[in-house]
């Protein structure tokens, strides 16, 4: 159990893993599009309505996201592994290492993470507008965001594993060209998804 | 029930590597004498040993040993690759 939910991709990977991870793409936006919840760069997650967006919008978020990635940790791969890596590994394993993300879209079921981030920006920064939110919602909030901050950690962490089996990568090589690929992919992102 | 032993490879006291001196024939009780090399797949551990027999087994296919294994691809490849290595490092070891 605990490496299907850590490091699955001991078991799977190639084209097996990019149809399910493909699947869990196609629900995952589909749940972002209900819930207005914007995946508009590789590790962010952004909540509000903006009506001007379809559904192929906030696919094209997370197919942007996972080609940036792969394609960013395929050349990492041929720098630094000896081994014959497979793009077909790197991008399979890839998109299976978001599926966590799926969970994202219902935090925002209640609009309280938009609403509080809205209040916090009011209270401490006034701009926007004085949204009244009661403790519970506050409570709520705090234990939303705690979710968040988990779900990401679990995906960089399925991220780094997908990585290490794919590129057959191990040491400090693999965590230091990983966070290099990190950083880099996720620039890529926001310019391509600011571009939709 | 017969002990399943290993092979020592290395010497417990200096650790090197260790050789062949003496060959027995169980049947007529000869022995031969004399200072062998152990083969390089013989210093692979048992289970190195059991992948590459298989690997050979299923004609090099690595798509068939992940299914033998029940392992992805890459994982298949990332093994016989250490395996490669660690082959290498024996040979270099030896000469």
């Amino acid at each position: 159990m605990n490496t299907l939910l850590y490091n699955p991709f001991i078991k799977i990977a190639g084209f097996k893993s990019l149809i399910i991870g493909c699947a869990f793409i196609l629900i995952t936006s589909f749940f972002a599009y209900l819930y207005d919840t914007h995946f508009s760069g590789l590790l962010d997650i952004n909540y509000g309505s903006d009506h001007h967006l379809s559904y192929i919008n906030f696919l094209l978020y997370i197919v942007i996201n996972v080609l940036s990635i792969s394609i960013i940790l395929y050349v990492s791969g041929l720098i630094v592994s000896k081994s014959s890596i497979r793009f077909i590994d790197i991008i399979g394993t890839q998109s299976l290492a978001r599926f966590p993300m799926i969970i994202a879209p219902f935090l925002n079921s209640f609009s309280l993470i938009e609403k509080g981030s809205q209040q916090i920006l009011y209270k401490y920064l006034n701009h926007g507008e004085n949204i009244q939110i009661i403790e519970i919602e506050w409570f709520l909030y705090v234990v939303f965001i705690i979710i968040l901050i988990i779900l990401i950690i679990w995906v960089i962490a399925l991220m780094y594993n997908a990585y290490k089996v794919s590129c057959n990568v191990k040491g400090n090589k693999a965590i230091i060209s990983f966070i290099i690929a990190l950083i880099l992919a996720e620039v890529l992102s926001l310019i391509l998804n600011y571009t939709i | 029930m017969e002990k399943k032993t290993t092979l020592p490879i290395n010497c417990p006291s200096c650790e090197n590597m260790l050789k062949v001196k003496t060959l027995h024939c169980d049947t007529c009780g000869t022995s031969v004498n004399g200072s062998f090399n152990l083969p390089v797949l013989t210093c692979l551990s048992l289970d190195e040993q059991d992948f590459v027999l298989h690997f050979v087994k299923q004609s090099g296919s690595l798509k068939e040993m992940s299914k033998h294994l029940d392992l992805s691809y890459p994982s298949v490849r990332n093994i016989l690759d250490s395996i490669i290595e660690k082959i290498n490092q024996l040979e270099t070891h030896k000469q």
